[in-house]
């Protein structure tokens, strides 16, 4: 029982950034836009957010800068692909690799290769809540940003169901040609739903580097950010579900580590993979909803036929 | 990928090309003559390489689990894999300091032009195979139907061109080119299976492969140029004291660029079209296929050109 709460524990940690990538992504894909960047926002998130809470001593400041990093590299990507209308996966690719190099670049440049430390958050136990058998622990004994982020995820649900912005985002991905006819202007809600996920991925980054780790080594994320995005799939767009797969996916992982400690008996190099075995898997399986954005991925332009 | 299929996934076909060709080239017996070897050892990157590819091209195919995902999952497996079989007996050598396989007997290697240089005859392979790409795609009645597909993949799909199986076919070819890819590398230049013996080749393939949209030369020079840029990460390294992930950013920063350039490019081909604003753009809009590309494949990892340097 003491191992399952400790997969548990660390599956929510571990989970934890998926999810926030993963809901923020959720919106964008909505609108009909597909960011593999979130993996190089994550990455820069991450980076930044480790040398702000060094240079500040404030793990918050750090989130904060973790997630203007985000924002800049979702910006880029932004412009890029809805203002220039350059090809949004290949651009995508290209700020992965810039980011990966940069923050590589910078790592060896500047800190001289030594994994950047900083001050990260504390865990904070939430009285009565965590004495619950089993996931009491696992929920409620857990660094401030991870209930911030639990928190988030059904305001995430209501913004994307029950509010305006949400409908609009949402008829951006399923019919921009309509949406564009009842006045949204497609290109700005999409930028704005790129954004959201970018400022997701990048506190995302910094969260997995402050919350759990407490430094930046290069290429922490670790594909991440894609795993994010196989949450996304694997919940069907819906918040609320997103974020169980991304905590499914972080438990995955969690077991990775937690069977290395304890020695189950599984190699190690077996266990290393579950974390990319698992969203395959998953994915094989019926139990996802299959309602794809009907124009995810897909450039709008006005007065085109598509 | 020239039918509207995404291969983001060459990193790992590329490993397990390795891992093929590496197979052959050390456990065939010594009395089978070394250019049959090669040639055996090339055919089994391929095959390995297509494996490589089964897996997202069945989910893609069958469960509409969208490609660009599963291909980007599949190379970290490939590459814990290979990770794994270097380190350990049978494959990894015990006692050589790093996780590596034995080396190729030089009978089995491609061998290269003249003592000066280290350019190999993986460059012929490189230039052949995109040759026979380039042809199958522009002049072939299955290049046809791959464009067909690429373009409109409901049009496809009702005159009985695009199908499940067609899917996984596409993309398992994608995957044994670039599994090629990683017979050259094996054969021509590691000599040897080690856990990092490709790394962001890969990721540049895919912009290369947009680069070359236009064609064969095209690719050729894009190729030519990304591969100048890794191979120069070491001398870098050395000469000036950078380090080599400054290649990245730079590739990153072209790929971005040239994403730029093309999409400006195509705004003004647009406006160039006498008004009549005609453009093929996502034309099967259920799919994720970006319609006006048909990159021709993955071959790029080769990179024959690296081993130019002096």
């Amino acid at each position: 029982v003491s191992t399952a709460r400790e997969i548990l524990t660390s599956g929510v940690t571990l989970g934890m950034p998926i999810l926030v990538a993963a809901v923020g992504e959720a919106f964008s894909e909505r609108a009909g836009v597909i960011n593999l960047q979130i993996e190089g926002s994550m990455l820069l998130g991450a980076f930044v957010g480790v040398i702000g809470g060094k240079a500040t001593g404030s793990p918050w400041i750090g989130m904060l800068c973790g997630i203007l990093a985000g924002v800049v590299v979702g910006c880029i990507q932004g412009v890029v692909v809805l203002v220039l209308e350059g090809d949004q996966i290949v651009s995508a690719v290209g700020l992965n690799l810039l980011a990966l190099g940069l923050t590589s670049f910078l790592l060896d440049s500047v800190y001289g290769g030594v994994d950047i430390k900083s001050p990260g958050f504390n865990s904070v136990a939430i009285p009565g809540l965590n004495k619950i058998p089993l996931i009491g622990g696992a929920l409620f004994n857990q660094p401030v940003p991870v209930y911030l982020a639990l928190v988030l995820v059904p305001v995430a649900s209501i913004v994307m169901f029950r509010t305006y912005w949400g409908l609009r985002i949402r008829a951006c991905g399923d019919g921009p040609r309509a949406a564009d006819a009842a006045g949204v202007n497609v290109a700005r809600t999409r930028f704005e739903a790129m954004l959201l996920a970018s400022a997701a991925a990048g506190g995302a980054g910094a969260l997995l580097a402050l919350s759990q780790l407490d430094f930046f080594s290069e290429d922490i994320t670790q594909g991440a950010g894609y795993i994010g995005l196989a949450a996304v799939l694997l919940g069907g767009w819906r918040p609320g579900r997103v974020a169980l797969g991304a905590l499914l996916f972080g438990t995955m992982a969690a077991l990775n580590f937690t069977a290395q400690a304890t020695g189950i008996g599984i190699t190690p190099d077996v266990l290393v993979t579950l974390p990319y075995v698992a969203p395959l898997l998953v994915l094989a399986t019926p139990i996802r909803s299959m309602k794809t954005p009907l124009y995810l991925g897909v450039p709008y332009r006005r007065g085109t036929r598509t | 990928m020239k039918a509207g299929l995404w291969n983001l996934g060459t990193v790992g076909q590329v490993y397990l090309g390795g891992l093929g060709a590496i197979v052959v080239a050390l456990y065939v017996p010594r009395s089978v003559p070394g250019a049959l070897v090669v040639v055996l050892a090339v055919l089994s990157a391929f095959a390995f390489g297509a494996i490589w590819a089964v897996v997202p091209a069945v989910l893609k195919a069958y469960k509409g689990v969208t490609e660009i995902i599963t291909t980007l999952l599949m190379t970290f497996l490939g590459q814990d894999l290979i990770s794994y079989l270097v380190d350990r007996p049978p494959l990894g050598l015990t006692g050589a300091g790093y996780p590596t396989t034995a080396t190729i007997i030089p009978a089995r290697q491609l061998p290269t032009f003249g003592q000066a240089t280290r350019m190999n005859v993986g460059l012929i392979i490189a230039v052949a195979v995109t040759a026979m790409v380039v042809l199958i795609v522009a002049r072939t009645l299955y290049g046809f139907q791959l464009r067909a597909f690429g373009l409109s993949t409901s049009t496809a799909r009702s005159v009985g061109l695009a199908s499940p199986r067609r899917t996984v076919q596409v993309l398992m070819l994608s995957g044994g080119i670039a599994g090629i890819g990683g017979a050259v590398e094996i054969l021509g230049n590691g000599y040897a299976l080690t856990s990092g013996f490709t790394s962001v080749d890969g990721f540049a393939a895919v912009a290369v492969a947009l680069l070359g949209a236009g064609g064969g030369l095209q690719l050729g020079l894009a190729t030519l140029f990304f591969a100048g840029l890794d191979s120069a990460a070491p001398t870098l390294k050395l000469t000036m004291g950078v380090p080599a992930s400054i290649v990245s950013v730079t590739e990153g920063l072209v790929v971005v660029m040239l994403v730029v350039g093309l999409g400006l490019a195509g705004r003004l081909a647009i406006r160039s079209a006498d008004g009549s604003r005609r453009r093929l753009r996502g034309g099967g809009a259920v799919d994720l296929g970006p319609a006006d590309q048909q990159l021709p494949a993955a071959v790029i990892p080769e990179e024959p050109e690296r081993r130019v340097e002096v």
